[in-house]
């Protein structure tokens, strides 16, 4: 480990001046100084992202537990509600999820053997793959507004909740001729200690008539629930009372695919990053115009998407629907400017993006965050679309 | 960094240069002058292949019942599966130290730990709500 020793090659020489620490640690400008060799360097590097991808894991685990209580204590809650859940679009964001960690893992293999161009294009399309991802999932929640599926608070299966009901106003757009009667007071419960009477009080009498007695969610229209597919039946949740648990489920899914679909949007970004870090001067001149350019064309088309103009006063999301497609039009409008400027100032290009055989670290760990993102939908959806 | 021949140190440790063994799909590179695997493009192709079987039998496979126990644990054993695809060949473990794979393991382990007995113990105190007779239960 001589420092003395000729390098014929001159080319990289990897043993460092164990004697002069800032003589240079070879002539790699990607090695830092408190690694010896590369190689050293990229393992570390290496191992430090999967501890970070455990505790990633683990962060999920968290939601998996939530689930797997619930799900094993009210199954029939999971098996109603699951028919809400479109299994094609689910099975089509998984194709999606995995052919873009296809192009990821692919783009590592470029990246090893400096093959610029496929590394670049392959990241660009596993950056497609999850705007697709998201652009699916977006139709996929905008199907649950259209169920009264919000997220919070406003779900139509909350038996009591305060707020605006939805289903009131609904009928008021809909301009509903009969008014309802109003709530019967409600009855003393069966086991308060009140009450207590060693004869069971008989079910059949003193039967509201059903059609005077509001459900306990919904108006008597009830337009939204669907037609049941499955085994079980909203009149079987009815009987045992669990009907108000099934917004737990979308609580649940909510959640889950909310927080998976933010990591989806944190891979892209960091592949994006990289993207650039790859691209040499002339492309890197387009790569941030068009990057804004597309942020705000998918924020204009997730605010048509999500849009719902039968949501209730006061909900974020019918104002979100404005914010959403003028901050994408602003955003499409200036990058688009950005773009004639950088066009009219031009410069040669005069330089390779920086991966190639001997430094694709970046690449290597963006990489397996992506498939970590993609092994998370792996286990997300047969538990959440696929219960039977 | 463009790509250029990587030169023969006489002090580095020895690698294999792309040429050096041509029949061989999966071949080294250099990050420095260590031994790093790089995935030959039939490996990837073939595991994204059965990736995309494997998620078409799992939405088939819901078509038949194993019964209303089992079910979860066939969707969990086809997804672990796909998992271990990934991590192997996608995520590069298969070629690697086996210290990263066992983080992997290690994390998985606790997740399970973790839901294994919290279900468990919330089975002590929940009451079952279902009652006989609601929609094909026994």
């Amino acid at each position: 480990m001589s420092n003395a020793a000729i390098n014929p090659s001159g080319a990289t020489a990897l043993a460092p001046d164990l004697h002069n620490p800032h003589a240079g640690n070879g002539h790699d400008p990607h090695l830092a100084h408190h690694f010896d060799t590369p190689e050293q360097q990229y393992s570390s590097a290496k191992l430090g992202m999967w501890v970070f991808l455990g505790t990633e894991i683990l962060m999920f685990g968290g939601l998996f537990c939530a689930y797997s209580v619930y799900r094993h204590n009210h199954p029939e809650v999971f098996e109603f509600s699951e028919q809400y859940l479109d299994r094609l679009l689910g099975a089509i964001n998984t194709l999606v999820l995995i052919t873009s960690s296809l192009t990821m893992a692919w783009a590592v293999r470029s990246a090893q053997l400096g093959h610029q161009k496929s590394l670049r294009w392959l990241m660009a399309v596993t950056i497609i793959g999850g705007y697709v991802f998201l652009g699916i999932k977006s139709v996929e929640y905008r199907q649950k507004w259209e169920h009264v599926l919000f997220i919070g608070p406003h779900d139509q299966f909350i038996a009591d909740y305060k707020g605006v009901n939805v289903i009131e106003l609904e009928e008021k757009e809909h301009a509903a001729a009969t008014a309802l009667p109003p709530i019967p007071p409600a009855k003393p419960m069966a086991n308060s200690l009140d009450n207590v009477s060693l004869i069971p009080p008989d079910p059949n009498a003193d039967t509201p008539d059903a059609a005077k007695i509001r459900p306990s969610f919904a108006g008597p229209t009830a337009p939204v629930i669907l037609p049941t597919k499955g085994e079980v039946e909203l009149s079987d949740l009815q009987k045992t009372g669990e009907d108000k648990h099934v917004y737990t489920f979308f609580a649940i899914y909510f959640f889950m695919t909310g927080l998976h679909g933010v990591h989806v949007v944190i891979g892209m970004s960091l592949i994006a990053w990289v993207l650039f870090r790859a691209s040499g001067r002339r492309a890197g001149a387009w790569l941030l115009p068009m990057y804004l350019a597309s942020l705000g064309l998918f924020l204009a088309v997730l605010g048509i998407i999500i849009y719902n103009p039968h949501l209730p006063r006061g909900q974020p999301t019918g104002i979100a629907w404005l914010v959403l497609v003028a901050i994408g039009c602003a955003i499409v409008a200036i990058s688009v400017l950005w773009a004639m400027w950088r066009v009219s100032r031009r410069r040669l290009a005069s330089e390779e993006g920086e991966f190639g055989p001997t430094y694709f670290t970046p690449v290597d760990l963006s990489g397996l965050y992506w498939h970590l993102v993609d092994l998370i939908w792996i286990f997300l959806f047969p538990m959440l679309y696929l219960i039977h | 960094m463009a790509s250029h021949a990587i030169t023969p140190d006489p002090g580095a440790r020895h690698y294999a240069a792309p040429d050096d063994k041509p029949e061989d799909l999966s071949y080294s590179t250099g990050t420095g002058s260590a031994h790093v695997h790089v995935t030959s493009p039939m490996i990837l192709l073939a595991v994204y292949g059965v990736l995309v079987a494997l998620t078409i039998l799992t939405v088939t496979v819901t078509k038949i019942d194993f019964g209303a126990d089992f079910n979860v644990w066939v969707a969990i054993g086809i997804a672990f599966a796909k998992a271990t695809l990934v991590g192997l060949y996608f995520m590069h473990l298969r070629w690697e130290n086996p210290f990263n794979g066992i983080i992997l393991l290690i994390s998985l382990f606790f997740v399970a730990l973790f839901i294994g007995v919290c279900v468990m113990d919330s089975h002590e105190y929940q009451k079952n709500y279902l009652k006989p007779g609601v929609a094909g239960r026994p």
